[in-house]
């Protein structure tokens, strides 16, 4: 082993886009010596290296670069700058199932893409019925594939490529298609092939899949390496860059001001418990304190609690705190709120921190206070979910099946 | 699902055009290609010859049944009505300008009809390119190929209907040059269709003005006209220009070979001669052809 399976150096693809017919013509016309082109860089100035048997996923927000590097990589187009080598045979299943002939049958298509792959026709035979068995398309192989259904074709691409035992296989957010039974074959049969020691190339939107099935990652935004390590690490930071970026707008949006005499809160902030630092951004398990600072002109007529949230993008509520829950009463005119959490069991997410001024039944709510900065929790394992549950494990021995 | 485009394991895939000078052993690389995806070859030209006739109840018949009108037509029209007779012709020759212009347009359309659907083969088999990465350089042979096995086929239907019924005298041991004409006409048409496709990738005005030419290329070859001062007078001065012309050898050739050289004031050449003539043509154009694809087809999959 210990050879690169992929070799990448400062690759770069520039699409030439032409403002018109004419330009296009004059610059064929002159050889190319009249450049009527702009050049658009679709990637450029990537540089990795993937290990044999390496499992490497690939991130990014779409226009990113993604599909060009993937097609690069696959042969069906090629570099404008730097270079590139693959190690052993190479299997791709690019843009769902779209490599099909639409006019032929699975049967024929499959004919077609084996004597691409240099198949001989014995060789595809003895494979035919082991696609056909993994694809499940039944009767339709002798239809035309424009008859299919997306499901079926991303199948019967997904049955073909993986049949031909490629030594690096390249995968573009093909996973996601199909329904669970077959994205559960799927991700067997690339499993499978992860520990038959060969190289996997996983393009994908979900981040779960990323740092689930691959070691390290790339993440590239704009055409540009933004990021490239271990996979935990990278997704981390991307899933905050497309936080930060996706939630601009609704992070800014000002807090509802309550009219004068009304109560209000003035300030809050989450700070670091170790260095009393404020932050918005901590690792998971981090022990941390939330403090608000509020004011209340007219104790007697407006009964007061306080509350504090953690929501999630999405506004779902992941955890929370409030005075008329834990008993606390909040008497003064003004005054400082120090709610203190130790080793937070937030995992790895982005969470809205709402502070809430109730009346004293805790159903009115008086003022509700969203901090500007979201709070951005790092995880550095794989754990799923949106909060560590404190557990362990036991084993017994198997006595007798549980009575009903 | 993909294939990469001929490359093999481990070698690097460079970035930048390829140079003129790595094009130029295109040609051999290209005959490589060839004969190691012969399978795809073979299987493409199959496909478009029953593409043609899909959806046919005679499907399969009719590309025999087509020459077979052709020279019916060719030959009543031109023995029994049109007074056309070429001058001290015995009587079992008057069919001769009648298989002269058979022959001809057979040649002619099975030449010509290569070349020109070739140069939008790779526009409409665009998916192909950029998602299979199919090798793009067998598309335009398998155009030629499939219309020359046409061609072929109507040959093939004039031997057994104008020899079996002692309409024309058997060819006989000429009928050997038959496998190198038609590898000097398949080398030609594919050195143009490679251009010609290549081309319309680019500018889709190439396949349009491609029409035109051959139009007028048509008519400048000796295909529905003899050129011979007893049939034409007015030939004379153009004469030694006429001759130039790659494809009035081929049309020369071929009608040389299934017409035994007869009748023998219309064969000032001999068969030898007339393939001396073309042979530098065909494989001019190939390697014209072979390179200029090269040179061009990296950026086939961003423009298609």
């Amino acid at each position: 082993m210990g050879a690169a399976a992929i070799e990448i150096e400062r690759l770069g693809k520039a699409y030439r886009r032409y403002a018109s017919g004419v330009d296009r013509g004059l610059e064929l016309a002159s050889f190319g010596s009249v450049r009527r082109h702009r050049e658009f860089w679709a990637l450029r100035g990537v540089t990795a290296t993937l290990a044999r048997g390496e499992a490497f996923g690939l991130v990014g927000g779409n226009g990113a670069g993604k599909s060009t590097l993937l097609k690069l990589l696959a042969g069906t187009t090629f570099p404008s700058e730097g270079r590139f080598r693959v190690a052993g045979r190479l299997g791709a299943l690019l843009e769902l199932g779209a490599g099909f002939h639409l006019d032929l049958s699975g049967r024929e298509n499959l004919q077609l893409a084996g004597a691409l792959l240099g198949l001989s026709r014995a060789e595809l035979r003895a494979k035919e019925g082991e696609i056909l068995d993994f694809a499940e398309i039944g009767e339709f192989v002798d239809a035309p594939v424009r008859t299919y259904s997306t499901g079926m074709a991303v199948r019967l691409s997904f049955a073909l490529a993986t049949a031909i035992d490629p030594d690096v296989l390249i995968i573009d957010e093909v996973l996601a298609v199909g329904d669970l039974y077959f994205q559960k074959k799927c991700i067997d049969r690339v499993l499978d092939f992860k520990r038959r020691g060969k190289t996997i190339l996983l393009c994908s939107h979900s981040l779960y899949d990323v740092r689930n099935l691959c070691e390290r990652a790339l993440w590239l935004e704009h055409g540009v390496v933004r990021g490239l390590g271990d996979s935990v690490s990278v997704t981390n930071d991307y899933a905050t860059f497309q936080r930060e970026h996706s939630d601009a707008s609704l992070t800014s949006s000002a807090p509802s001001t309550p009219p004068a005499g009304l109560p209000r809160v003035l300030a809050a902030r989450v700070v670091r418990r170790t260095d009393g630092a404020e932050v918005h951004e901590i690792e998971a398990g981090e022990s941390i304190e939330v403090r608000v600072w509020w004011e209340n002109s007219d104790p007697e007529r407006h009964a007061l609690q306080l509350g504090l949230g953690f929501l999630r993008q999405d506004r779902t509520l992941v955890a929370a705190a409030a005075t008329h829950l834990d008993g606390v009463t909040v008497d003064a005119r003004s005054g400082a709120a120090v709610l203190e959490f130790d080793a937070l069991p937030l995992l790895a997410g982005q969470f809205t921190v709402l502070v809430v001024l109730f009346d004293g039944d805790g159903v009115h709510r008086h003022h509700e206070f969203t901090l500007q900065e979201p709070l951005t929790v790092r995880a550095r394992t794989k754990e799923l979910g949106l909060v560590r549950l404190p557990h362990r494990w036991r084993f017994a021995p198997l006595e007798a099946p549980p009575a009903r | 699902m993909q294939a990469t485009r001929e490359r093999e394991p481990g070698e690097w895939v460079e970035a930048g055009p390829v140079r003129f000078v790595d094009g130029l052993s295109a040609s051999g690389r290209l005959v490589r290609t060839i004969a190691a995806r012969r399978e795809l070859v073979v299987a493409g030209v199959r496909r478009d010859l029953a593409a043609r006739f899909s959806g046919t109840l005679l499907g399969r018949l009719w590309p025999l049944l087509t020459p077979l009108f052709l020279f019916g037509v060719y030959y009543f029209l031109f023995t029994r009505i049109f007074g056309f007779r070429l001058e001290g012709l015995p009587e079992e020759r008057r069919a001769a300008l009648g298989v002269w212009m058979f022959i001809g347009t057979l040649v002619w359309t099975g030449f010509a009809e290569g070349v020109t659907r070739a140069s939008t083969v790779l526009v409409e088999n665009g998916t192909l390119i950029k998602k299979l990465a199919f090798p793009a350089e067998l598309l335009p042979l398998q155009t030629v190929l499939a219309s020359t096995v046409t061609q072929l086929l109507a040959f093939g239907v004039f031997a057994v209907v104008a020899f079996g019924a002692s309409l024309w005298p058997f060819a006989g041991a000429a009928l050997a040059w038959v496998p190198a004409i038609v590898v000097l006409q398949v080398l030609f048409a594919y050195g143009l269709a490679l251009c010609a496709s290549a081309a319309t990738v680019f500018l889709r005005d190439a396949a349009a003005a491609l029409g035109l030419l051959f139009t007028v290329w048509m008519f400048a070859t000796p295909v529905f006209w003899m050129p011979v001062r007893e049939v034409l007078p007015t030939i004379e001065p153009w004469l030694p220009w006429i001759e130039r012309n790659p494809t009035h050898s081929l049309c020369y050739a071929w009608r040389a070979v299934l017409m035994s050289s007869e009748p023998a004031l219309a064969f000032p050449r001999s068969i030898d001669a007339e393939l001396a003539a073309f042979a530098p043509w065909s494989l001019g154009a190939f390697v014209v052809g072979a390179t200029f694809f090269a040179c061009v087809k990296r950026r086939f999959a961003d423009e298609v």
